[in-house]
């Protein structure tokens, strides 16, 4: 029985954490885009390597879901396959379009409209960054705890 | 590389009714019918299917600037601002549209591109082995090689800086590659043979690199495409002059189109090149028409490579 109710408190308590982590995983998403956008406009500015370059640089040692959009972008660039890019599920509808109008727009100008065009973009995601980032300290930790709780609860119910 | 540059509808119709090695420029014009130059002859491509001529959109010429671009137009404006595109393999593209203009007069880009002219350079080994025994004979000569357009002058250039590269004496060689088309340097990278002794400043002026690449470089020949000014003509004089052999190109179809241009008149009445190889596309691409000495006299007359 005290095994049992263990395992409650530990299902809820990671249940909690598996909620959390989404909110975190969301800030760092778009922590990655404003860092993104701070990587092309500074290509933008000096070297002008082109695109698909500089994506990749960006996810050298990356694992996230950052990476994987990254990633998929830039396999539809190198194919040429009309194929989606990768985004993930918090990602709400509006940032949604947000993020694939900016990918797509990517390159398709001269220096001075690119850079203006990251420049907006990037004050876009850090809106963003901040919005999910708030959510997350303020809301990230009570999840942990209230499922903890809920799973205490459940256990002492049982016992 | 077609294959990558060109939307799949028109690489799978050029590339089954036409042998690809033999295609020398493909001309994607809006709303009118896909051109190609194969073996030298022009023609309209069809569609496999309908067998109706295949008309472009302006969504196919996006698609090949992108792709030659590999997206990132930002970094070929200044390339599209004097009016082509270097890509992968030495490919051309010719662009045409409407330019925006700075405040100055310069061409800030060219949007609405309506017209573009694909132009897939072809390696012929040797083809400049007749010039070679009378430009580097008893040291390398300055020599001027005049042709008109699609008459061979790049690939000729890059086959003479190849075998000079290959001479037993070490020839110090200083690539002028203004429009990227001779070695096709992209990401940093040469990606045709100019031979072994050869250094590359691509996309500079020639102003540049006849003054500031004689300085820092000290090569033995420079090698340079297409004299367009008088600008241009001082700069090849003034290297002549201290020492350094020039080899260059210039679109003209004779010796006396080139005197009838000024900056030719100018190297041809200074005794500029020791040197001057007209050719020609009489019997394709590269037709030696003749060789002269500085002082116009013929030394060698017609035949091919």
């Amino acid at each position: 029985m005290v095994v049992l109710c263990g395992a409650i408190v530990f299902l809820c308590g990671y249940i909690g954490y598996l909620f959390s982590s989404r909110l975190k995983d969301h800030a760092e998403y778009f922590k990655e885009m404003v860092n993104l956008c701070s990587k092309l406009s500074l290509n933008l500015s000096f070297l002008q390597n082109k695109l698909p370059v500089v994506l990749e640089t960006s996810i050298t040692n990356h694992k996230g879901d950052y990476a994987k959009t990254i990633s998929s972008f830039c396999e539809k660039l190198n194919t040429g396959v009309n194929c989606g890019v990768f985004l993930p599920e918090y990602i709400t509808d509006n940032e949604r379009k947000t993020i694939e109008t900016f990918l797509h727009g990517l390159g398709k100008n001269d220096a001075e409209t690119e850079q203006q065009n990251v420049c907006n973009y990037k004050a876009v995601f850090q809106n963003c960054f901040e919005q999910a980032n708030t959510k997350y300290a303020k809301n990230g930790r009570s999840i942990i705890k209230i499922s903890g709780c809920v799973g205490l609860a459940i256990a002492i119910l049982i016992f | 590389m077609l294959s990558r540059l060109l939307p799949p509808n028109i690489y799978e119709a050029v590339s089954s009714a036409f042998n690809l090695q033999n295609v020398y420029e493909l001309r994607l014009r809006e709303n009118k019918p896909l051109a190609i130059n194969f073996g030298g002859k022009m023609y309209f491509v069809k569609n496999i299917k309908t067998s109706q001529n295949i008309i472009c959109s302006s969504k196919d010429i996006e698609y090949v600037l992108l792709s030659a671009s590999e997206n990132s137009l930002y970094a070929v404006n200044n390339q599209i601002c004097q009016g082509f595109l270097t890509c992968d393999g030495g490919i051309r593209i010719g662009v045409a549209g409407e330019h925006i203009l700075t405040s100055s007069g310069e061409t800030k880009t060219i949007k609405n591109i309506s017209s573009i002219n694909i132009r897939i350079p072809h390696e012929i080994k040797n083809c400049a082995h007749t010039a070679l025994t009378f430009i580097a004979n008893g040291g390398i000569k300055s020599a001027l090689i005049l042709a008109p357009p699609g008459a061979g002058k790049t690939t000729f250039l890059r086959d003479l800086a190849n075998s000079i590269g290959q001479m037993s004496k070490v020839v110090n060689i200083l690539i002028c590659d203004e429009r990227y088309e001779i070695a096709n340097s992209a990401n940093g990278k040469i990606s045709l043979g100019v031979g072994q002794t050869a250094d590359v400043i691509s996309g500079a002026t020639k102003k540049y690199v006849f003054e500031q690449g004689i300085r820092t470089l000290k090569p033995d020949l420079i090698i340079c495409d297409e004299i367009m000014n008088e600008e241009d003509a001082c700069a090849i004089i003034k290297a002549i002059r201290s020492g350094v052999s020039v080899i260059a190109t210039a679109h003209s179809g004779s010796i006396v189109d080139a005197k009838s241009r000024s900056d030719l008149k100018m190297l041809l009445d200074q005794k500029a090149f020791e040197r001057i190889i007209v050719l020609s596309s009489r019997n394709g691409p590269g037709t030696y028409e003749a060789i002269y000495n500085a002082s116009l006299e013929i030394v060698y007359k017609s035949g091919e490579f």
